[in-house]
């Protein structure tokens, strides 16, 4: 089977699959053999459901009324609940959870016909944002194996960079769809907070966490949307002429890559020459976004893990216990207050919106960092290498507008590069439009990775 | 909301409203862990992990002193009558 098949998208899949070029089962068996070549070094899969994919395939029939996801193969991060599969979160603590229902998600994808196929890899109960889990491995970066793909959704990206499924659910608390699909080369998306079903999913943090999805194109993701969410509305059409989008004037464009920049500032130009009027916006102050953010984060995250710690408290990684112990002595007030300050975000980022569409800012400040790396370094300020990842896509998760990360150019150290787009609250269908949209008319065509 | 705090300094003087000086926030001590670990419940974490936080070896996530100092100045801005956040209303 080709490469062009394993990278292809799901809408020029669902046209081979509709005209009888290509059947079901031999998709995937074309993503098992690439699986059984390749997931020892991508460490995208930790467990598959090969068999019954397999079964579900042959008896398919796909005609033209049926949802162009009939017969597309996909994956989904180990936190989501597929009946009679363990949901370990990636962690030694639930290595023998067999989920009894599906997750909502799964249960939707099912509906549309789509077929699962296997559950990846990802940070350990998707604490962190480098994508690093010291049980299964890390996986590595499609274009470079000495670099992290990012998390916390490590194995989702890996999964499709690698060519090993045709989409992958994850979840993004701060980031963990759209910065690891960024540095990828992929689309990632996180809807409206809310707008995707989160039952069924291990959480991490309830206040933040948003169920996503990472595609090869934005047209693939309003598939996926379509069928993930519920009161889908037909956006109308989308048009650059005329759309207001806004470019952050603090924080976003700060101690960046200048590549990223550069890369950024073409796409702008591109948006301009097509009509869009661009309009520099003031956000909210975001100097304490990060402390706001871990302060609802662990709290939550130990309310949850309690029930584990004290038969299971030792399974745990040292560095996720950590986070969970500082949970613990932080005081309800400051929970609180945290929470007040995310309201106060969303609401200062709504003033942002009445004189705007959409907002775009770079997916990420840095390129994909080495694997093991402690600290990213740029312009001579240092922060973790985790906190680089999230750094342009966290403050929306706490504000709950939704968010999608395009591929808009290569760095000239052979890693892509990615911009995010932001759109009003309950405006996905719109984003995701107009990211189809910008899509087709930039030149966004990066090349695959040379994974054989 | 102007995000400026009433008090840019978390070192600064801290006097309550009867005007008593309580001096200035003071360094998280690894006592004060041990304190709420043994007298205000929750899980039995290791003496070291309760170290770990006050003096950080491992380099995991941020320091929780680095974290306290940003949160008593978060403390000092007037978010008036705001809420905590919950669901998103539809329109």
């Amino acid at each position: 089977m080709s490469i062009q098949l394993a990278f292809a998208s799901i809408g020029e899949l669902a046209s081979q699959l509709r005209r009888g070029e290509l059947s079901a089962a031999s998709l995937v068996q074309c993503y098992a053999d690439r699986i059984a070549t390749l997931n020892a070094s991508s460490k995208a899969f930790i467990s598959l459901d090969i068999d019954r994919a397999r079964a579900t395939a042959e008896s398919l029939t796909i005609g033209p009324a049926d949802s162009l996801l009939k017969g597309i193969p996909y994956a989904c991060k180990d936190l989501f609940d597929v009946k009679g599969m363990v949901t370990s979160g990636g962690s030694r603590v639930l290595a023998d959870n067999v989920a009894q229902h599906d997750a909502d998600s799964v249960s939707r994808m099912k509906q549309a016909g789509a077929i699962f196929i296997g559950k990846n890899n990802l940070h350990e109960f998707a604490y962190g944002a480098t994508g690093e889990n010291t049980l299964h491995g890390t996986p590595p970066n499609p274009y470079d194996q000495s670099r992290l793909a990012g998390g916390s959704s490590s194995g989702s990206a890996a999964a499709l960079g690698y060519g090993l499924c045709a989409a992958a659910l994850g979840t993004d608390t701060g980031g963990s769809v759209r910065a690891p699909a960024a540095l990828c080369g992929l689309v990632g998306f996180k809807p409206t907070f809310g707008r995707i079903s989160t039952e069924g999913v291990i959480p991490y943090s309830w206040s933040l966490d948003h169920v996503g999805t990472l595609t090869r194109s934005a047209a693939d993701t309003a598939l996926l949307f379509n069928t993930l969410a519920s009161k889908v509305q037909t956006p109308a059409a989308a048009k650059l002429e005329g759309l207001r989008i806004g470019i952050p004037e603090n924080f976003f464009f700060e101690r960046a890559d200048t590549e990223i920049l550069d890369s950024i500032d073409r796409l702008m130009n591109f948006l301009r020459s097509a009509g869009a009027k661009l309009m520099p916006v003031t956000m909210p102050s975001m100097e304490h976004s990060r402390t706001v953010s871990l302060t609802v984060q662990m709290p939550e995250a130990l309310s949850y893990h309690n029930r584990y710690l004290e038969q299971r408290g030792d399974l745990y990684s040292q560095d996720f216990r950590a986070g969970l112990a500082l949970g613990q002595c932080l005081l309800a007030e400051q929970y609180i207050r945290a929470k007040r300050f995310i309201e106060s975000y969303r609401r200062d980022m709504n003033k942002v919106f009445d004189g705007i569409d959409l907002l775009l800012t770079p997916a990420t400040p840095a390129i994909a960092p080495k694997t093991g790396t402690v600290e990213v370094t740029i312009d001579g300020r240092s922060e973790p290498a985790g906190n680089a990842i999230t750094r342009y896509t966290s403050f929306f998760n706490m504000t709950g507008h939704p968010a999608i990360t395009l591929p808009c150019g290569m760095h000239s150290e052979g890693l892509p590069i990615a911009a995010q787009f932001v759109g009003k609250h309950y405006g996905d269908e719109e984003l995701i439009a107009t990211a189809t949209l910008i899509e087709s008319s930039y030149d966004f065509r990066i090349p695959l990775p040379d994974t054989k | 909301m102007n995000w400026e705090s009433r008090d840019s300094s978390v070192n600064s003087r801290r006097v309550n409203s009867r005007n008593i000086d309580i001096s200035t926030m003071k360094r998280l001590q690894q006592q004060t862990l041990l304190g709420i670990r043994d007298q205000l419940g929750g899980y039995a974490w290791d003496d070291a992990e309760i170290s770990e936080l006050v003096d950080p070896q491992l380099g995991i996530i941020t320091g929780f002193q680095e974290l306290l100092d940003q949160l008593e100045l978060l403390r000092k801005v007037d978010l008036g009558s705001i809420p905590p956040a919950a669901d998103i209303a539809v329109k």
